[in-house]
């Protein structure tokens, strides 16, 4: 070794591990600010000694807290956005616009951020010669997507406001009152946009993994949260569905207090997934709650809000999967809805539905629904969910699929390894593929040199669903980031990584039930592997960003010469089966 | 998508369709109008050799996934139905005859050389991985030695298992004589290249004569080794088809590159010498 010169220290460089706290969401948070909020209500009436040593309230609010302050006509949030804080009113007002059919361009929306044609061309010679390598001056500098979580960037006025909404279009919000919290705690899109009401208005924003931690310790405002909830993200919720749209205010506010809010599985249903996969038993039924069982009395529809369920009707002995639904889906109006035309026919559930990992529904009772519901619409209006028409062949015991339905087998693959939840799957033809890797090295050159998927994944027939990040609809993912690194863009919504916030802990990778995100050993510019104070080495969560800076979309993509790879939208399994079927 | 897939099938018949054209105006034009144009050969040069060029800035291409240049896929189009065009190029530019001298004869060869690997090259494409998919046991290429090293390793310690030290296993000596090998390196490649089973059938004949003078509580271990004998030839028949897959580009590329630098030596030399033979 020594003759070699090959040793230890010449091999890593001595750097420092980032920590929990490293990277707050202010850095400018001053002890000052934090005693006027600790005496600011609520946090005035929590019991601090609930917290743990480890993570006082002091310290969360320090981490994951900042003050912003707006002026009038000033975005706080935009509806469709997806974002990952909460905001609590401290001084002055915030208007919900409660119309949905305001100009995106009046809401500011911007072109993405993408790398121009020069520093398109510069990824020629500008690309670190180490694969995820730091350069030397900042280990961070290499972070692009800071414009995605740069609040200044994303600041926009809404022009002649309040002008463009009547007062009886929108919502107060005075001091104290929160907003936000439910689409940054259920990962669901902003439901609507929040704009500032006077000249200043002082909010204190949350990471939601600060709001999650004081949650965790307060009731109160556990309480609070889910009071909120009832009174204005169902509301919202409910008078957007064709169903109830035609509801009086006070007819609203009865139905919301007849509706039922149920949650089914585990919120952190990946780990719960990955032990069932690892002991080779994800797929059976017997592990999904059941939510309603085929052939029972249909006492009122289910509305999905958050998470996947599984659609399923007995065939033989068992069981066969025809459907998965997701966020915005109701279970059970076509049964109703047939009985009240045909009051003879027995009001009977066709389908079983279970809770595949985490679902959060809305339950309507049948007795709300006939006082409620649209009755008017016709069955092309429908909400019914869409399962394959199976049709018996005289010829042939077996079935046989129409043209446009997925294979049951499919079906079954899809809901096995909880695919249903990708928006962005990679998904390879075999037949077609020669593999040949040039997605991979496409990828690695808009990437650090590092590719961010495995040309490898499970298999059905000639599918292949790659280790590539499927953007998910239910990102678990972002679970228990302690830093929030992991996020959403604003535009796309696309989840991607923020190296400069990333502490190397690996939850992310962890969560992940599809192991689409990899720790990857960080390397100077020289190549020496980055390490701390006892030789461990710096690690970062890399995943597929959906090339996000590219011009030209995903290089995988762009990069197959035999189109035999496709990013697809896995929530709708007929793009899947139409794509197939392409030649 | 209906609609989606009539378009692609009327883009490939029209593409089809102006490559059949090209080819047959150019060998018509050749044909009728050659002997009034004696420098014909030039302008047939010239356009050969941008279509030469232009069918070697595929591979560039694909060097630059970051620029938008158009999908890989489009060019893939464009290089098969270019080259086809270069073909006929070809076959009029040296006249339909064979051309003299060891220099063109050498830039003659290269090109067929050339224009044949990507034809086949084309057919691999198409043909092989359909049936990798169809024997199963998909394994990525870089991993596929250690995927063997694990069969081998499994199969090791199931023999090494059955051994009691005391009497004689026909498990372990058929192991040592016929499988050890087997299981180190690739092997059948032709047998696998030409879609025969005849190894792996060899292979069961010779397991179904074992488990008639194997020891009773030898037989599962046969079976689990029956098992890792099937998965090693389809780890050997993955490795032989995507091997070719990769192998034929390392004919089809630096051949092109070549063919590019004769014929820019070939352009210069002809130029050089064209006012002797004007």
């Amino acid at each position: 070794m020594a003759t070699t010169g090959t040793t230890l220290e010449s091999l890593t460089r001595k750097a420092t591990r980032p920590k929990r706290w490293d990277d707050p969401l202010d850095p400018a948070m001053t002890d000052a600010t934090l005693d006027r909020l600790l005496a600011t209500e609520p946090f005035a009436s929590m019991n601090q000694s609930a917290f743990p040593a480890g993570t006082p309230l002091r310290e969360i609010l320090r981490a994951d807290s900042a003050v912003r302050h707006y002026t009038i006509g000033e975005i706080i949030l935009r509806k469709d956005d997806y974002g990952t804080s909460a905001f609590l009113v401290l001084e002055g007002e915030v208007d919900v616009i409660l119309r949905s059919d305001l100009d995106p361009q009046l809401l500011g929306r911007a072109p993405k951020v993408k790398k121009g044609l020069m520093a398109r061309i510069g990824q020629l010679w500008n690309n670190n010669p180490e694969p995820e390598g730091w350069s030397k001056k900042s280990p961070r500098a290499s972070d692009k997507n800071k414009g995605s979580i740069s609040k200044k960037i994303n600041s926009v006025y809404l022009q002649d406001y309040p002008q463009i909404v009547s007062e009886a279009q929108t919502v107060a919000l005075k001091k104290g009152q929160m907003f936000g919290e439910i689409s940054a705690l259920s990962r669901m899109p902003r439901t609507a946009t929040v704009v500032a009401a006077t000249a200043q208005a002082s909010l204190l924003e949350f990471s939601w993994e600060g709001l999650r931690d004081i949650m965790r310790y307060d009731a109160a405002l556990k309480k609070q949260i889910d009071t909120i909830y009832r009174e204005n993200s169902l509301k919202n919720f409910l008078s957007n569905h064709r169903l109830f749209s035609h509801l009086a205010e006070k007819d609203f506010v009865q139905l919301c207090e007849e509706a039922q809010l149920e949650t089914f599985g585990d919120y952190n249903w990946s780990g719960a997934y990955r032990k069932l996969a690892a002991d080779g038993d994800s797929t059976t039924f017997a592990s999904e709650p059941l939510i309603v069982k085929e052939g029972e009395y249909s006492n009122g529809i289910y509305m999905i809000r958050a998470g996947f369920c599984r659609v399923s009707q007995k065939y033989g002995s068992g069981e066969r999967t025809l459907n998965y639904i997701g966020a915005g889906s109701v279970f059970g109006y076509e049964e109703i809805a047939k009985y009240w035309k045909n009051p003879n026919q027995e009001m009977q559930s066709l389908y079983t539905l279970r809770s595949l990992g985490y679902a959060h529904l809305i339950f309507i009772p049948t007795a709300a629904l006939e006082k409620f519901a649209n009755r008017g619409l016709s069955e092309a209006e429908f909400p019914t969910i869409t399962v394959p028409q199976f049709k018996s062949d005289s010829e042939n015991t077996g079935l046989v699929e129409a043209d446009e339905a997925p294979s049951a087998s499919l079906m079954e693959f899809m809901a096995e390894h909880r695919f249903f939840n990708g928006t962005k799957s990679m998904v390879i033809d075999m037949d077609r593929c020669t593999r040949c890797d040039d997605c991979v090295r496409a990828c690695a050159s808009t990437h650090d040199g590092n590719p961010r998927f495995l040309r490898h994944g499970p298999m059905i027939d000639n599918l292949m669903i790659a280790n590539a990040c499927m953007h998910c609809v239910d990102p678990v993912c972002m679970i228990g980031c302690p830093t929030g690194a992991i996020h959403r863009t604003s535009f796309g919504g696309e989840v991607v990584i923020n190296p400069a916030s990333c502490i190397g802990c690996g939850t992310c990778a962890a969560n992940c039930p599809y192991d689409s995100i990899r720790m990857v050993e960080v390397r100077s510019s020289q190549g020496e592997f980055l390490v701390d104070e006892e030789f461990q080495p710096i690690l970062k969560a890399t995943k597929c960003d959906l090339c996000v800076e590219q011009l030209s979309g995903p290089a995988c993509l762009n990069a197959c010469p035999h189109d035999a790879l496709s990013r697809t939208d896995l929530t709708r399994v007929t793009s899947l089966t139409q794509w197939l079927k392409r030649k | 998508m209906a609609k989606k897939e009539i378009e692609l099938k009327r883009r490939r018949v029209i593409s089809i369709l102006l490559t059949t054209l090209a080819v047959v105006l150019a060998v018509v034009a050749y044909d009728q109008y050659a002997p009034l144009f004696p420098r014909h050969a030039y302008l047939s040069g010239w356009v050969l050799f941008a279509a030469m060029l232009f069918l070697t800035f595929f591979n560039l291409r694909k060097r630059v996934p970051f620029l938008r240049l158009g999908s890989t896929r489009f060019w893939l189009q464009l290089h098969l139905y270019v080259g086809v065009f270069s073909g006929a190029l070809f076959f009029v530019h040296i006249s339909g005859s064979w051309p003299a001298g060891i220099f063109h004869q050498l830039l003659a060869w290269c090109y067929i050389v050339v224009f044949l690997t990507g034809v086949v090259g084309l057919w691999i494409s198409r043909a092989f991985p359909r049936m990798l998919t169809v024997a199963g046991y998909e394994t990525p290429y870089e991993r596929i030695p250690y995927a063997r090293r694990s069969l081998r390793a499994e199969a090791e310690a199931l023999v090494l298992a059955g051994v009691d030290g005391q009497t004689s296993s026909v498990v372990a000596e058929f192991y040592t004589k016929r499988l050890g090998l087997f299981f180190t390196k690739p092997c059948n490649r032709w047998a696998h290249l030409r879609q025969s089973r005849a190894p792996h059938a060899a292979h069961t004949s010779e397991f179904d004569e074992i488990q008639r003078y194997a020891k009773k509580g030898e037989h599962e271990l046969i079976e689990k080794l029956r098992d890792l004998v099937t998965q090693k030839h389809l780890l050997d028949y993955q490795y032989t088809l995507q091997s070719t897959l990769r192998l034929w580009l390392f004919a089809h590329i630096p051949l092109s590159y070549s063919l590019l630098i004769f014929s820019v030596l070939h352009i210069i030399l002809v130029h050089a010498f064209s006012g002797a033979a004007s």
